[in-house]
């Protein structure tokens, strides 16, 4: 099976690099000592195929968020290729990239306010998507809006309340039905069940295992909860400073972790 | 054979502690269709990595283990994230006395996801002793026993040629553990090759073929 989403050696830094930094193997710092370049992220490479879900763990600053937002087109990166569905589409600007956006990638931010518009309603928010990937007929767009919003569990009454009057929680789900609402081929999801409490974690996870279990979507899961990704991931990377430093089949790299730092992030999961 | 395993060698390496632990020093066995053997050996042996290792959850050092049935063939040492997940489609099921639950997911409906038809599901958790107003419950809520049971159903529902089964039948009261050594045989009976792990190797008659010790690393005859 080929992949829905492929990023081929993705580099992305913050400065101009010197030769020491250039040249360095894994291990080395994020930062260049030398020339105080930073290196978010380093020779990622990540292939997800239709109906596979890859997480993504490692300590903040370890250049997850920023392989998300690469993927997700919101920033280019220094060096490397991302690929949607076999087509390079790393250099893709202006209105082309907001329709690859609407039409094949679906995001989850941790924060909602970076992926919902908190001043437009819940069902607003939905249909923005929807417009940019070509609906017009307002009928159509307010039924799949309301569909999506009974999906996700929110109360039918609440599609016309701004998205600001919602809690947390349901914001989260605003995301996750604004995410869905074109079916795209990709889902990525950036600690999407941080910052929630259990009963509405719980509800949210349910959700995003139906997604997997009723669309082949091509899922990535970026989350600093272990017990959140050995549910949801069948493969996992482990980063590090910018690098990827472990991968493999989830259960296995948590199981029987290599890299010391794995193994250190295993350890110190509560039980 | 179902299952075939040379030379195995397993390792931990704990880099924080500068040590290195031999678990598995050499291990050869393997387990023909319909065929049920047993692990036996003292806590810490390593009967445990040895299933592991053959459901690639553990990463062996050296050796073999080749899975092959219905014209598929496996080789899980060194194989990658997709060979694994394949295998563990098609060929390899296992069950632990222990269950990840789902949060908010019925009994019922998890096995129903596993493609299980609804009404088979739920003759197969009456019959190892799940009460039947629990199968709409999540696991989340029940007993250790009773989760046992679900990953036990879960387990034998998936119809893989190959079922790796650790303590299974730890946590339950003798009449559900009865039950649960009755499907296990009636699915050796269908032609499933077995490797599993027992605190009290059952006696029933016709379940176990073999018993085999893993002391210091090595697989010994019972």
């Amino acid at each position: 099976m080929s992949a829905v989403l492929e990023l081929d050696a993705l580099t992305v830094r913050y400065g101009e690099g010197c030769p020491e930094c250039e040249g360095s193997g894994p291990g080395s710092p994020a930062r260049c000592t030398r020339c105080g370049t930073v290196w978010a992220c380093r020779d990622v490479s990540l292939e997800v195929e239709a109906g596979d879900t890859v997480g993504i763990v490692g300590e903040s600053g370890s250049g997850k968020s920023t392989v998300l937002a690469c993927a997700n087109l919101d920033r280019p990166p220094t060096s490397g290729r991302v690929l949607l569905q076999g087509e390079d589409v790393t250099e893709v600007r202006g209105g082309a990239r907001r329709r690859l956006r609407a039409e094949r990638l679906g995001i989850v931010y941790q924060a909602p306010a970076q992926g919902l518009d908190l001043s437009v309603t819940a069902g607003g928010n939905v249909a923005d998507r929807l417009l940019a990937a070509g609906g017009r007929a307002y009928a159509p767009l307010r039924e799949r809006a309301l569909d999506l919003h009974q999906q996700m569990e929110l109360p039918a009454g609440r599609l016309d309340d701004r998205a600001r009057s919602f809690s947390g929680g349901m914001q989260q789900r605003v995301q996750l039905s604004r995410a869905l609402a074109t079916e795209p081929p990709i889902l990525l999801l950036d600690e999407p069940t941080s910052g929630l409490d259990v009963s509405v974690q719980a509800r949210l996870l349910d959700l995003i295992r139906r997604v997997q279990l009723e669309r082949a979507v091509a899922m990535v899961i970026v989350s600093h909860d272990l017990a959140v990704i050995r549910m949801l991931a069948d493969r996992l990377l482990v980063m590090q400073q910018g690098r990827v430093v472990e991968q493999g089949v989830t259960d296995q790299v948590l199981g029987d972790p290599q890299h010391a730092y794995s193994q250190l992030l295993v350890s110190s999961q509560l039980q | 054979m179902t299952l075939e395993i040379r030379e195995l060698r397993k390792s931990f390496t704990q880099h924080a502690l500068g040590r290195r632990i031999d678990v598995l020093e050499g291990v050869s066995l393997s387990v023909a269709p319909g065929e049920c053997v047993v692990l036996s050996g003292p806590s810490g042996s390593g009967k445990t990595t040895l299933l592991r290792c053959v459901y690639g959850q553990a990463l062996p050092d050296a050796g073999s283990i080749r899975i092959e049935a219905g014209g598929e063939e496996r080789e899980m040492v060194g194989a990658g994230p997709s060979t694994v997940l394949a295998a563990r489609r098609r060929l390899v099921g296992l069950a632990t006395q222990f269950l990840d639950v789902v949060p908010r997911v019925p009994a019922l409906e998890l096995l129903r996801q596993r493609g299980q038809e609804r009404a088979a599901a739920g003759r197969l958790l009456s019959r190892l002793g799940l009460a039947e107003e629990l199968h709409d419950m999540p696991p989340a809520t029940f007993s250790g026993g009773q989760r046992q049971i679900v990953n036990l159903a879960l387990a034998l529902s998936s119809r893989r040629p190959l079922l790796l089964l650790d303590e299974v039948t730890a946590s339950l009261d003798p009449a559900r553990r009865r039950a649960a050594l009755e499907l296990i045989q009636e699915r050796k009976q269908e032609g499933v090759a077995m490797l599993a792990v027992f605190h009290d190797v059952p006696t029933q008659s016709g379940l176990v073929d073999r018993v085999l010790t893993v002391r210091q690393g090595q697989l010994v005859a019972a």
